[in-house]
C-alpha cells in the first residue's frame, strides 16, 4: 500500500519556486467537491488515473480524516501537481520554464531515479498537555517532534498534520500508508509481549517522554486499587485508540480473562463523564491528561487518581513496519531527538511545558 | 502490672534475662520509655533509636507516643557487618544520576560502608523499583548549590536527604513549586541537647514556656511551628542563631541558652567528637522529627515517573525487611562507634 511519492516532492519544491503568471497554464490547485465526488472519481477525471484517489487523501488528511469516503460537497481539496496534472485549477501552479530548471536538480528529472517524498506525521487534538492545536505549540509532545524534525532537517521535508480520530491513527492512517508516523504512543514491552500489535507491527522511536498511567475514581464511590485483583468486576473506561495491552501484562490477564468491564468513548472528557455519572468504576489515563482534562471539566474535587500506577511508560513515534523507509524514518526522529538533547533545547521545551502544567495547579 | 512483672523477672533472673533481651521482643510496660527500656537492655539509654528504628510500623505515633502493651523488637547489638549490599544497576551511562554529599554520621558518607545508610536505601529502592533503569551516585560536597540551580536545571536529576519545608503553610516556597518530593526514605528525631548539670525538664510543651533554643544559621526547623504547634510564632520559646551547632554548645555551656535541638545522630556524634560526653547530653523526649526525602524537578520530563520509581522501590523494601535490615546494620553501626 505504500504508492511511490517520486513525483510529490518535485511538485511541493516546484510550488515554492515558481511565479505566479496569470496568464501561463497552471498545475495543481483547490478542487472544490461537489455533490456525487469521490476521490477515486476526482483522480480519475483530474488525474486521469483513478488510482492517484491516496495522493488526494493523503495531501488532504486533515480535512478528510481516515476515511476516504468522508468528503462533503464544498470542501476544498488541495491537489498536487502530479506529472503535470491536473490543469487549470484555481491556486495552482504556473509551469514555466524557469521554474522548472530551478526544481528539476532536486526532483532528479528525467533520472526516473525515485525521490523520497517528505516524512509526514500525524498527531491529534484533546490530548493535553501532549498535543492539542489550542496548546502553545500544539502541546509539549507536537513541539518535541517538530523541533526534532527541523534539527534532524530531513532533505524531503516534513509535515505535522491532525487527525483527531485517534482510533484511525495506528489501524488506518498508518496501515495503510497514508502517514509515515504518528505521535505520541506508547511502547509496550516488547521483550515480554512480543506478540503484542504494537510489537509486531511497527518501530518505535526513543521515548519523547515517560507517564504513569492512573486509575481515577470518584470520591463518591471509592474504589481501591493496592493489589491487580482489586479492579475485577469492574467496570473501567479508556479511551478508543488508546493503548490496552497494559491490562493484559504481567499476568494481569484483566481482558483477556474477561476479569473487567471496558468502555471506550473517543473523548477523555466522555470518560470522566461517564464516571460522575456512576456508568464506570474508574478512568485510565496518564497523570498528566487526566488533570487536563478534570480541571477542564471542574472535577478537580470529585475526581482523585489512585496512587499505584497501572502501568509506567514511555511515549514515542510510531511507524509502520511495511513503510519501506520505516527503519530511516525512525532513524531521522531519534537522530532530532538526540541533538535536541545535546543542544539543551530538548530540557528547555519539556521543562517551559511542564512548569506550566504544574503552576497551573 | 505487666512492667513489674517483666522488671521483676529481669532483676530476678539475671544473667538469663540479659541473654533473652535481645533479638527478642518486649513488652514495654505503663510508663517505660524506649530510653528506660535501652538502658535496661543495653545498659545505655541513648540507644533508644536502634529500638525504635526496629519498630517503626508498630509504632506509629512515633518515638514519643508509645502504647503500652505493644511489643517491640529488641536488635542485639552484634553481628553488624560493615558488609554493604551490592549495588548492581549503578553504572556510568546512568538514565538516572542522584546527587548527594557527606551528611555524617550515618547519613551519607563517601567513605562510609555502603556510602552511609540513606546512599545503601537509596541502592536498595533502585534495585527493588518495579521500573528499574541504569542509575549513579554522584558527589558533590557543596550542599548550597545542589538544590538551585544542580538539580534545577537537572545536571543531575534527583536529589537527597533533604528535609522538606512546611509547603502547606508557604507554598510559594521555590522548593515546593519547583520539586517534587518523595515519600519519606528516614524520620530524623531531634533532640534537646543540654548541660547535665543542669538538665531542663522536657515533658511537654508546656515545659518550653520562656525557653530559649539555639539553632544553626540555616536550619529552618519547621517542626516548632507545626501540627498545631506555634511555639515560635506564639512566643512561647525564643531562637538564637549561631553559626553551627558547635557554637549553639558553646552559648550552652555559658548559660546563654537553655537547650540545642539537633538530629540525634548528629547531635550526639558532635558532642563525641567535641570531647563533650558527661558535660552534654540529649533529653530523651524529642522535640521533633525530620523527615529527609528525594527530590526531583518539576519540570524534568521523567519527574512524576522518578518520583515513582523510589516511591514504589521504597514501599517494596519496606515490605520485603529490607528497609529495616540495613537501617539497622547502620545503626548498630553507628552506636559501636559512639559508644566505644
Amino acid at each position: 500500500m505504500f504508492q511511490s511519492r517520486s513525483a510529490l516532492l518535485g511538485a511541493v519544491v516546484f510550488a515554492a519556486l515558481a511565479a505566479t503568471d496569470a496568464r501561463a497554464e497552471t498545475c495543481g490547485g483547490t478542487y472544490r467537491v461537489q455533490a456525487g465526488d469521490s476521490l477515486s472519481m476526482i483522480a480519475d477525471s483530474l488525474y486521469k488515473d483513478a488510482k492517484k484517489w491516496s495522493a488526494i487523501h493523503q495531501q488532504n488528511i486533515d480535512k478528510i480524516g481516515p476515511r476516504a469516503n468522508n468528503l462533503t460537497v464544498g470542501m476544498k481539496l488541495d491537489l498536487l501537481c502530479i506529472d503535470g496534472l491536473p490543469v487549470g485549477l484555481e491556486g495552482g501552479t504556473v509551469i514555466a520554464a524557469k521554474a522548472t530548471a530551478v526544481a528539476a536538480p532536486v526532483v532528479a528529472a528525467g533520472t526516473g531515479a525515485p525521490v523520497a517524498a517528505r516524512i509526514n506525521l500525524v498527531t491529534g487534538d484533546d490530548y493535553a498537555p501532549f498535543t492539542d492545536r489550542k496548546l502553545d505549540k500544539g502541546g509539549l509532545i507536537t513541539e518535541l517532534v517538530q523541533r526534532a524534525m527541523e534539527a534532524a532537517a530531513p532533505a524531503e521535508g516534513f509535515a505535522v498534520h491532525w487527525v483527531n480520530d485517534w482510533d484511525s491513527h495506528l489501524g488506518t492512517l498508518l496501515e495503510q500508508g497514508l502517514v509515515d508516523a504518528s505521535f505520541p504512543w506508547s511502547e509496550p514491552n516488547c521483550s515480554l509481549m512480543p506478540d503484542e500489535y504494537r510489537c509486531q507491527t511497527f518501530l518505535f522511536s526513543d521515548p519523547l517522554f515517560e507517564i504513569l498511567e492512573l486509575v481515577y475514581t470518584d470520591r463518591q464511590r471509592p474504589v481501591t486499587f493496592d493489589k491487580d485483583s482489586d479492579l475485577e468486576g469492574k467496570t473501567l473506561c479508556r479511551m478508543a485508540g488508546y493503548s490496552i495491552w497494559e491490562l493484559d501484562q504481567d499476568g494481569r490477564n484483566w481482558l483477556k480473562d474477561g476479569k473487567i468491564k471496558l468502555e471506550r468513548p473517543e473523548r477523555i472528557g466522555d470518560c470522566f463523564q461517564m464516571l460522575v455519572d456512576g456508568k464506570v468504576d474508574a478512568v485510565l489515563i496518564d497523570e498528566f491528561a487526566g488533570k487536563a482534562a478534570l480541571k477542564d471539566m471542574g472535577l478537580l474535587d470529585r475526581v482523585e487518581a489512585l496512587p499505584r500506577p497501572v502501568n509506567l511508560e514511555p511515549l514515542n513515534v510510531l511507524v509502520h513496519k511495511g513503510n519501506p523507509r520505516a527503519q530511516e524514518i525512525v532513524d531521522t526522529i531519534n537522530a532530532g531527538l538526540a541533538k535536541l538533547k545535546s543542544s539543551g533545547d530538548y530540557q528547555r521545551i519539556t521543562g517551559g511545558h511542564l512548569a506550566r502544567f504544574w503552576a497551573e495547579g | 502490672m505487666r512492667a513489674m512483672f517483666l522488671t521483676a523477672a529481669l532483676a530476678l533472673s539475671g544473667a538469663a534475662a540479659q541473654a533473652q533481651s535481645c533479638d527478642v521482643d518486649v513488652v514495654l510496660g505503663e510508663g517505660e520509655s524506649l530510653g528506660a527500656l535501652a538502658q535496661r537492655v543495653y545498659g545505655a539509654a541513648d540507644q533508644w533509636s536502634l529500638i525504635y528504628y526496629a519498630n517503626i510500623t508498630r509504632l506509629p505515633g512515633g518515638p514519643t507516643d508509645v502504647v503500652p502493651g505493644t511489643p517491640l523488637f529488641v536488635p542485639c547489638l552484634q553481628g553488624a557487618k560493615p558488609v554493604a549490599d551490592p549495588a548492581p544497576l549503578q553504572q556510568s551511562d546512568a538514565e538516572l544520576r542522584f546527587l548527594t554529599g557527606t551528611r555524617a554520621p550515618l547519613l551519607t558518607d563517601p567513605d562510609a560502608t555502603g556510602g552511609g545508610m540513606i546512599t545503601e536505601l537509596v541502592n536498595a529502592i533502585m534495585e527493588a523499583t518495579p521500573n528499574p533503569v541504569p542509575y549513579a551516585v554522584v558527589w558533590n560536597e557543596e550542599w548550597s548549590q545542589h538544590l538551585f540551580p544542580m538539580l534545577e536545571t537537572q545536571q543531575a536529576d534527583m536529589g537527597f536527604p533533604w528535609p522538606r519545608p512546611d509547603c502547606s503553610a508557604q507554598p510559594g516556597d521555590a522548593r515546593c513549586t519547583g520539586f517534587h518530593w518523595s515519600d519519606p526514605l528516614f524520620v530524623l528525631p531531634v533532640q534537646l541537647f543540654v548541660p547535665v548539670a543542669e538538665a531542663m525538664e522536657f515533658a511537654d510543651d508546656s515545659d518550653l514556656e520562656g525557653r530559649n533554643l539555639c539553632l544553626s544559621e540555616g536550619d529552618e526547623a519547621p517542626w516548632l511551628d507545626a501540627g498545631g504547634r506555634n511555639l515560635v510564632a506564639e512566643g512561647q520559646v525564643t531562637v538564637t542563631r549561631a553559626t553551627s551547632f558547635a557554637a549553639c554548645l558553646d552559648l550552652l555551656q555559658a548559660g546563654e541558652v537553655d537547650a540545642v535541638p539537633e538530629d540525634i545522630f548528629a547531635g550526639v556524634n558532635q558532642v563525641y567528637e567535641l570531647g563533650l560526653r558527661g558535660k552534654i547530653t540529649a533529653l530523651e523526649r524529642p522535640i521533633g522529627t525530620e523527615p529527609l526525602h528525594l527530590v526531583i524537578a518539576k519540570t524534568h520530563w521523567r519527574g512524576t515517573t522518578h518520583l515513582y520509581r523510589v516511591n514504589a522501590g521504597l514501599a517494596a523494601i519496606k515490605a520485603s525487611g529490607r528497609y529495616d535490615e540495613i537501617v539497622n546494620r547502620h545503626l548498630a553501626l553507628y552506636m559501636a562507634k559512639i559508644s566505644g
